[in-house]
């Protein structure tokens, strides 16, 4: 805007507000013998305790481990068995295997034992696999039109040649 | 000692648990930590720890003469002296081979082959990253920037700190040694980042990497000529992924583990393959050795101050070094020459180029203005996306160079990849996706990592305990096995 419309806006144009003079404060009556309350005082948030955090990082170390050793005590086995190489590290192989055993018999290994069978099914889909994941799940039909696509070899692992063929066609 | 494995995670429990508990006598907790950063350190080689000890005390005794030399020409000279120490022990262990052999093939080819001398020297683990180190601490002290120490405590841990000491992040003299003057504090945020970075990290070293090392660029790499051109091209993208991953991926657990033990590190990369220019890459790549090389090596050379030529000399200069520090091999030679000329070629357009049309000042002009801007919106918007596009190939151009045995092996990956004519055999959707997702994963909010860090800011040891513990379970369950070597261990 430019200085004048700015200039004529702010003086011209806006009404004079006449304010109110500000109502002068009541004088509180003096009262004897007693003094006026100490102002409350903001103080500033502590600083983080640093031992308090320690703690709880040290707490959260230690369930990890925890966490670790529970589920995956498979891995614990094979550390313990480099350190059975020598003599002292032996009976540590020995309570490994124990644990190992009884966290397979409770059932704790089989978190990861799915988890990874769920990345070995991802790494060994095809792209014929992606294409009726895509399609919202095969037929039937499709599945062994696909799966004789396959055996002739039109479909490889790789990039799909026939793919598309293979799903329009109907049982 | 890797990062990755049980037993890292058993050493840094007991030495986080002490390093705490030495909060109060200062220099109690600096010699633990140097004395369990040596004995990691000797879990390579102990018998590098005397070159690590001889190493930091070359560079303190440089710096407490650099203390009391009043003179000019004294202080240069003793600089000159410190730096030319570093350097001979790094081309001792790291060149002394590469220049023999490369000696001997010149003296074979003009007539005059000779017997020379065979040393067989085994290149000391992380020997790079603290001669830099060293260097940074002696220039910064002759520039000023920060006092000479008077304890060699305080130098021995800021060279042999177990976080950095074999791979980086480079960490300058003047942000770490001042740390070490103030009380160490653990507060949530540095408690809720370190746990995310080593968690981001170990996925990003363990699965990505790995992965894509073991079943994809491997392969590859070892025999290019096996392999048509769009499997070369993805093994190309593969490795992209790989290296940025591998080293990203230590960087970030160097600076997790650095920050549960009170000390901050700045960040190493900061999604590098987003970038629109070479030199936006070098600033969000290796950011640690890009700015030491920035001032360290480029600036003291003259910089971009003294004329067109001589900048593009300087530049020039610094990346075939720069490419020459991360190995005694002519492939990385070329891998520096390929990114000075291109940032040399970048800035000459650069110099040619007309200023970008103002949108806002078009969208002024009525309704053909408007229609003007959102098209100059547009042809911005793909010209960008174009500039990433372009980096990107550049930056993988190089990469076949950096990633190749022998220079005649890179040429051979670059006849492939023209021939497109044969069968594609490593494009799974698997490997697809991962490359895929990690390169998108690049364009995503670059806070992201700081917001994810902030919701567990007030969280309790039991909600962090079970982050940390399942996090590492499902990236152990879903990483491949066996434990691959970081590739810039090499370095």
């Amino acid at each position: 805007m430019s200085f004048a419309l700015e200039y004529r806006k702010k003086h011209l144009t806006a009404p004079k507000k006449c304010e109110a003079p500000a109502p002068k404060a009541k004088a509180k009556p003096k009262r004897r013998g007693r003094k006026a309350p100490p102002k409350q005082v903001v103080v500033a948030a502590p600083p983080e305790d640093t031992r308090a955090n320690r703690a709880t990082v040290l707490g959260a170390l230690l369930l990890a481990a925890a966490i670790l050793a529970v589920f995956n005590s498979e891995g614990l086995r094979l550390v313990a068995g480099d350190l059975a190489e020598e003599e002292v590290g032996r009976p540590v192989l020995v309570v490994s295997e124990a644990w190992d055993d009884a966290m397979d018999s409770v059932g704790a290994k089989a978190l990861m034992a799915s988890v990874r069978g769920l990345v070995e099914e991802a790494r060994e889909a095809s792209w014929a696999d992606v294409v009726v994941l895509a399609g919202g799940g095969a037929r039937q039909g499709d599945r062994r039109i696909i799966a004789a696509d396959v055996a002739r070899g039109d479909i490889t692992g790789s990039l799909p040649r026939r793919a598309k063929h293979a799903i329009e066609i109907k049982d | 000692m890797l990062f990755p494995p049980l037993s890292f995670g058993i050493f840094f429990l007991g030495v986080f648990a002490a390093a705490w508990e030495l909060r109060q006598w200062p220099e109690a907790r600096k010699a633990f930590l140097v004395g369990v950063s040596y004995i990691f350190y000797a879990c390579w080689d102990w018998r590098f720890t005397v070159l690590l000890a001889a190493s930091s005390l070359i560079n303190y005794t440089a710096g407490r003469l650099l203390a009391v030399t009043e003179s000019d020409r004294g202080r240069r000279q003793l600089v000159a002296i410190a730096i030319a120490l570093n350097l001979g022990i790094l081309a001792f262990f790291k060149y002394f081979g590469f220049f023999m052999e490369s000696l001997s093939d010149l003296l074979t080819q003009v007539g005059l082959q000779r017997d020379l001398p065979f040393l067989e020297i085994l290149l000391p683990i992380g020997i790079s990253f603290f001669t830099f180190h060293g260097i940074s601490y002696v220039v910064d002290v002759y520039r000023g920037k920060i006092p000479a120490e008077e304890s060699p405590l305080d130098v021995l841990l800021y060279i042999s700190f177990f976080p950095q000491l074999v791979a980086g992040p480079i960490i300058r003299a003047s942000d770490f040694l001042p740390q070490l003057k103030t009380e160490p504090k653990l507060d949530r945020a540095m408690v809720a980042n370190g746990i995310v970075l080593i968690l981001l990290g170990l996925f990003k070293k363990m699965v990505i990497a790995n992965y894509l090392a073991n079943e994809l660029v491997d392969g590859v790499f070892f025999d290019p000529s096996a392999f048509s051109g769009p499997d070369l091209l993805l093994a190309l993208y593969g490795y992209a992924v790989q290296i940025y991953c591998d080293f990203s991926g230590y960087s970030d657990i160097a600076i997790g583990v650095a920050g549960l033990l009170g000390y901050h590190f700045k960040p190493n990369f900061m999604q590098p393959y987003r970038a629109a220019s070479l030199r936006e890459f070098w600033q969000r790549w290796h950011i640690s050795l890009s700015s030491w090389l920035r001032d360290y090596l480029y600036k003291p050379l003259g910089g971009s101050h003294h004329g067109t030529a001589q900048t593009h000399r300087n530049l020039l200069i610094t990346m075939l070094l720069g490419g020459l520090w991360h190995g005694a091999a002519f492939t990385f030679i070329v891998w520096g020459a390929i990114h000075g000329t291109a940032l040399v070629i970048e800035r000459m357009i650069l110099a040619f180029k007309p200023a970008p049309v103002q949108i806002v000042q078009l969208a002024g002009y009525g309704p053909v203005g408007r229609v003007l801007a959102f098209g100059a919106m547009g042809g911005q918007a793909f010209g960008k996306a174009l500039s990433v596009f372009v980096t990107f190939n550049i930056v993988c151009l190089a990469w076949i160079f950096f990633r190749s045995e022998s220079i005649s092996y890179a040429l051979v990956y670059l006849r492939g990849l023209t021939d497109w004519s044969g069968p594609v055999e490593r494009a799974t959707p698997f490997l697809v996706a991962l490359i895929f997702v990690s390169l998108a994963a690049h364009f995503v909010s670059e806070g992201l990592v700081e917001r994810i860090s902030a919701k567990l800011h007030d969280a309790g040891a039991l909600t962090l305990g079970a982050v940390l513990g399942f996090g590492i379970l499902f990236i152990w369950a879903m990483a491949p096995g066996g434990v691959a070597p970081f590739i810039y261990f090499q370095f």
